[in-house]
C-alpha cells in the first residue's frame, strides 16, 4: 500500500479511537426474535438497554398476555389498534402495489401478499452519483415515480433532483426507468421525507418538496425543504412556490405535501421553528409538545408559481392539535389529520377528520399509542385516495415502518414492513 | 452483493448466525460510526440479527452480505434522523438525537483533532461516508467493499478518492 496521506492518517486514527468505545465484554447478547412478539406486535419500543437472559422468556411470555388482552379489548368493540398485518383481505378495489426504497433501490411489492414484484436498481450514470430519495405513486396502478438525489462526483456541479417513472410489464419480470420531462431539478438530497412528492390525482402533474438553491448554498448541511415544485409531467414545465411565509430568526420548512382530489389544490404543512442556537431545538413553548408552529395551507397549483404567501391556511397548530404529523385533503373538502400528543416518551396518535362546516365536530378515525414516533412527527404518513375511500398510514416501528388501512377504527396492516419512509400505494 | 442461494431460513446455528456473533463488536463498532451512538448501534445490529432469522437465507458470501445487513440498518435510522433533525424538534427524544449525532465523540474523550475528522466525516454524502469508513476502520479492500456496497471496484476507487478530497478540503488539507 502507498504511503497514506496526512488526512487518511487522521482518518484512521479518528475513527479507531472513536471505535475504541465498543468494550466486547459490555455488548448486549444478541437474541434471536421472539416468533410471537415478533408475529403479533407492530413495533419494538427502541432505545432500549442490556437485559438479563431470564428476562426473554418472561417477555416472551409478557407479550403472549398482552395480544391476548389486545384481542379480548377489540371484541368488546374497542378503538385500541395494534392488530397484526396478516389475515386480513384487502377490500375490494384497493391498490395493488406498494413501493419503498431499500438499500440503492426501489421495491414495488403486492399490497395483498407483501411478495416483491419488481425491484429497479439506481441507474448507473457515469460522472454521477444517484441515490434513491423518495417515491410517488403514479394513479394508473402501474407505475411510480422515483426522485434521486444526484451528485456530481467532480463536485463541479450542484446537487440536482433527477426524476424517474418506473414501469414495469410481463408481471414485473421487466422494467423500466425513464427520464421524465422537467429533469433535472435543483434541489438538495432532503427530499428522504415522507410525504414529499406526490401525483396529481389525473396523473398530469407531480408536485415535489425540496431546498431551494439559496438554502442549498448554505455551508450548514443540515438543509431541509422551504419551497414546492410543480412538474407538468406532458411538457416538462416547472413551477416554483418559494418565499412569502418566512419569518426572521426562524426556520421555514415545508415537510409534506398532497393533492386535493381535483387535482388543482395542494394541501402542504408549514412550520416555523426558532432554534436555540447550536441545538437543533425550538425555543417556542419548552417542555410541551407542542414545540413548532405549524399550519396546514392549500395552494393553487395551477396559478404557475410565486410565493408561498398566495395560500391559504386551512388549520393552524393548537392545543387540540398539538403536532401536525400529517394532513391530507379529501373529496368533499375535508381534512384528515394525523395529530401527535401527550409526552414525548408516552406519545399517541389520533387520525382524525375535521370539515370547514361551522359546528361540525372532528370524527375520530383511529386511536393508538404512537410507538416509534418519538422526535420523528414527520415519520407518520396518511394517504388517502381521490374518492375518499381508503385511508392508509405508515409509521416507524422497530427498526423499519409498518403500514396498513384504517377500517372502522382498527389499523389492517399490510403484509409486509419496509425499511425507511418512502412507501407509496399505488393510484392515490 | 452477495447472491443468495440457499432456500433454507437461517437456523440460530447456520453459518451466518455464527458469523455474526463472531463478528459482534465488529459489527457495531461499524453501526457506532455510521450512526454515532453506542445504543442505537447494538439496536441496529440486534434487529439485523433478529430479521436475519426469520428472513434471509444463506448467502454465497456470508460476512459481506452481514456488513451489508447492518448498513442497510444503519441508512434506514439515518434516514429517520435525518427526518427529524431537518424540522428541528424539541423532544427530549430528539435531545437524545443530538447527542448521538454529536457522534461518537460524545462518549469517548477524543481530542479536538479527532471531533474535526468525525465532523467532517459526517458531512459526506452517504455513500462516501460507508465507504471511507469500510476502507480505513475495518481496512477492506476495493473488491470487499465492492461486494458490500453492491457496486464496483472501480466506482469504490473513484468515490474513495473523491470522498478523501472532500474530506481534505474541509480539514483544509492539501489533498
Amino acid at each position: 500500500m502507498s504511503a497514506m496521506t496526512r488526512t487518511e492518517e487522521r482518518l484512521r486514527d479518528a475513527l479507531g479511537a472513536a471505535a475504541a468505545q465498543v468494550d466486547d465484554d459490555r455488548l448486549r447478547p444478541l437474541a434471536g426474535p421472539a416468533p410471537e412478539a415478533r408475529q403479533r406486535r407492530p413495533g419494538r419500543l427502541r432505545g432500549h438497554r442490556a437485559f438479563p437472559a431470564w428476562l426473554a422468556p418472561v417477555a416472551a411470555a409478557l407479550s403472549v398476555l398482552l395480544v391476548v388482552a389486545l384481542a379480548m379489548s377489540l371484541t368488546r368493540g374497542g378503538r385500541h389498534p395494534a392488530r397484526p398485518s396478516d389475515g386480513y383481505p384487502l377490500p375490494a378495489g384497493f391498490p395493488r402495489y406498494v413501493a419503498d426504497i431499500y438499500q440503492d433501490g426501489v421495491a414495488v411489492r403486492s399490497t395483498s401478499t407483501g411478495a416483491v414484484v419488481t425491484t429497479a436498481m439506481t441507474p448507473d450514470v457515469p460522472g454521477w452519483q444517484l441515490f434513491p430519495q423518495t417515491v410517488a405513486a403514479a394513479p394508473d396502478d402501474r407505475s411510480f415515480y422515483i426522485a434521486y438525489d444526484a451528485s456530481d462526483e467532480t463536485g463541479a456541479q450542484p446537487r440536482q433532483i433527477w426524476i424517474y417513472q418506473l414501469t414495469w410489464s410481463h408481471g414485473g419480470s421487466a422494467n423500466s426507468l425513464s427520464w421524465i420531462r422537467g429533469n433535472p431539478v435543483p434541489g438538495s438530497d432532503v427530499l428522504a421525507i415522507d410525504g414529499s412528492m406526490a401525483v396529481s390525482p389525473d396523473g398530469t402533474r407531480l408536485a415535489l418538496t425540496a431546498a431551494s438553491p439559496a438554502r442549498v448554498a448554505e455551508p450548514d448541511s443540515r438543509v431541509w425543504p422551504d419551497e414546492i415544485i410543480v412538474i407538468d409531467l406532458r411538457t416538462g414545465t416547472r413551477s416554483v412556490w418559494r418565499g412569502g411565509l418566512s419569518h426572521p430568526g426562524r426556520t421555514f420548512t415545508v415537510p409534506g405535501l398532497a393533492w386535493a382530489p381535483d387535482s388543482r389544490s395542494l394541501v402542504f404543512r408549514a412550520i416555523w421553528c426558532r432554534p436555540v442556537p447550536n441545538t437543533n431545538q425550538c425555543a417556542d413553548a419548552p417542555g410541551r409538545l407542542g414545540y413548532r408552529g405549524t399550519q396546514v395551507r392549500s395552494l393553487d397549483a395551477a396559478a404557475g408559481g410565486g410565493t408561498l404567501s398566495r395560500s391559504t391556511v386551512l388549520l393552524g397548530q393548537s392545543a387540540r392539535y398539538p403536532d401536525i404529523a400529517d394532513a391530507v385533503p379529501g373529496p368533499r373538502g375535508e381534512l384528515t389529520l394525523a395529530v401527535l400528543s401527550g409526552s414525548p416518551d408516552a406519545a399517541r396518535l389520533t387520525v382524525e377528520r375535521v370539515t370547514a362546516a361551522r359546528g361540525s365536530e372532528p370524527v375520530v378515525l383511529y386511536r393508538s399509542r404512537a410507538y416509534g414516533t418519538a422526535g420523528l412527527p414527520d415519520s407518520v404518513t396518511l394517504g388517502l385516495d381521490a374518492a375518499g375511500r381508503y385511508l392508509t398510514l405508515t409509521y416507524p416501528s422497530g427498526a423499519g415502518y409498518v403500514s396498513g388501512w384504517i377500517d372502522h377504527g382498527i389499523l389492517r396492516f399490510l403484509p409486509a414492513e419496509h425499511p425507511g419512509p418512502g412507501l407509496v400505494i399505488t393510484a392515490w | 452483493m452477495a447472491a443468495v442461494v440457499s432456500d433454507s431460513r437461517l437456523a440460530p446455528d447456520s453459518t451466518v448466525a455464527q458469523l455474526f456473533r463472531g463478528h459482534h463488536g465488529e459489527l457495531v463498532r461499524l453501526a457506532l460510526l455510521m450512526v454515532g451512538d453506542l445504543a442505537t448501534a447494538e439496536d441496529v445490529v440486534q434487529d439485523v440479527y433478529a430479521s436475519l432469522h426469520g428472513r434471509t437465507r444463506e448467502p454465497e458470501d456470508p460476512l459481506p452480505y452481514v456488513r451489508a445487513a447492518v448498513l442497510n440498518g444503519c441508512r434506514s435510522v439515518l434516514r429517520r434522523r435525518g427526518v427529524a433533525h431537518r424540522v428541528t424538534l424539541v423532544h427530549r427524544a430528539s435531545q437524545r438525537h443530538d447527542q448521538a449525532l454529536a457522534s461518537a465523540e460524545s462518549e469517548v474523550i477524543l481530542s479536538e483533532d479527532r471531533r474535526q475528522v468525525l465532523a467532517a466525516l459526517a458531512r459526506l454524502p452517504r455513500r462516501r461516508r460507508e465507504v471511507l469508513v469500510l476502507r480505513y476502520y475495518l481496512g477492506l479492500s476495493e473488491a470487499e467493499i465492492a461486494a458490500v456496497l453492491g457496486i464496483s471496484a472501480g466506482t469504490v476507487k473513484s468515490t474513495a478518492a473523491r470522498a478523501l478530497a472532500a474530506l481534505a478540503r474541509d480539514l483544509g488539507e492539501p489533498s
